[in-house]
């Protein structure tokens, strides 16, 4: 039986190279937060990358208190949880990486490419849309994840774009393709 | 400046638009928009033409933010002209269509 891969949520400025390592590091943290409320760990995280299911653990470190306490804001906790997993779960499904933070009205949070792609220009990028979901059951994330196609669909910017949703209680991570 | 540079200031300049449009400042908004087309027109300008992707998404910003700014003459210019250009991407050209449409 083959092993299930390892969701890559750790040192992931090492092969994201539009994070820094604070804000990577500040992402992980915020989805051990998420995954706090609701699991211990390691836990099993079923991915739907456009219909094609597969799975993989997620492992985490319980946060302390004052971590904890630090992230208190659910929505602040939920949306920087989110980015950590779905730009993780982008990088297990599709092999791509964040390259840049996308500009606020772009429709998007993060532009994503292959690695190795250049900076310069946007030839090998894809736009990714992600969002969280804390306690709602895997319908809510796949509706979810249609309402942020949409905005994707309503962006400044029209370069091909996927859209991610997390469920930290479902344990689903969604993603897809805005259809162009 | 470099592609890159004139885009990022269009997306700067296109988000500060929307927000004056938000807020109801509609003539603040339109020439916000038409100082964004203009720099995403200078970023074509600056752009290798074998960039085909990077080409679609920057013809198709200039074209809607003409449209944005009520520039409908030089919407139409950029998409007409830019649909003929045999390399762009099919999703570029696709909206650029769409965009003639609502003109």
């Amino acid at each position: 039986m083959p092993t299930k891969p390892t969701l890559p949520i750790r040192d992931m400025a090492q092969r994201h190279t539009g994070l820094t390592r604070p804000l990577a590091d500040s992402y992980a943290e915020a989805a051990g937060v998420c995954l706090d409320r609701h699991h211990r760990p390691p836990t099993d995280f079923d991915l739907d990358r456009s219909g094609m299911r597969s799975g993989a653990a997620v492992a985490w470190q319980p946060p302390d208190t004052r971590t904890r306490g630090a992230w208190a804001n659910e929505t602040d906790a939920t949306e920087a949880g989110a980015s950590a997993c779905a730009l993780a779960a982008v990088e297990l499904t599709d092999g791509l990486v964040a390259v840049r933070r996308a500009e606020t009205g772009t429709g998007a949070d993060d532009y994503v490419a292959p690695p190795g792609a250049s900076p310069d220009d946007l030839e090998d990028c894809l736009r990714l849309e992600v969002s969280g979901v804390d306690r709602g059951p895997a319908p809510v994330v796949r509706q979810r994840l249609d309402a942020k196609l949409r905005q994707a669909a309503a962006g400044n910017s029209n370069l091909p774009a996927l859209a991610g949703v997390v469920g930290f209680k479902a344990r689903l991570i969604a993603v897809a393709e805005l259809e162009g | 400046m470099s592609w890159i540079e004139h885009h990022e200031r269009s997306e700067r300049l296109a988000s500060q638009a929307e927000v004056a449009a938000r807020e109801g400042r509609r003539d603040e908004a339109q020439a916000l928009y038409a100082r964004a087309a203009d720099a995403e027109e200078n970023a074509i300008a600056d752009l290798d033409r074998s960039k085909a992707r990077t080409l679609g998404v920057s013809v198709v910003s200039a074209a809607s933010l003409h449209y944005k700014a009520n520039r409908l003459a030089r919407a139409e210019s950029v998409a007409v002209r830019w649909l003929g250009f045999e390399a762009l991407p099919a999703f570029a050209k696709d909206q650029l269509r769409l965009l003639l449409q609502s003109i």
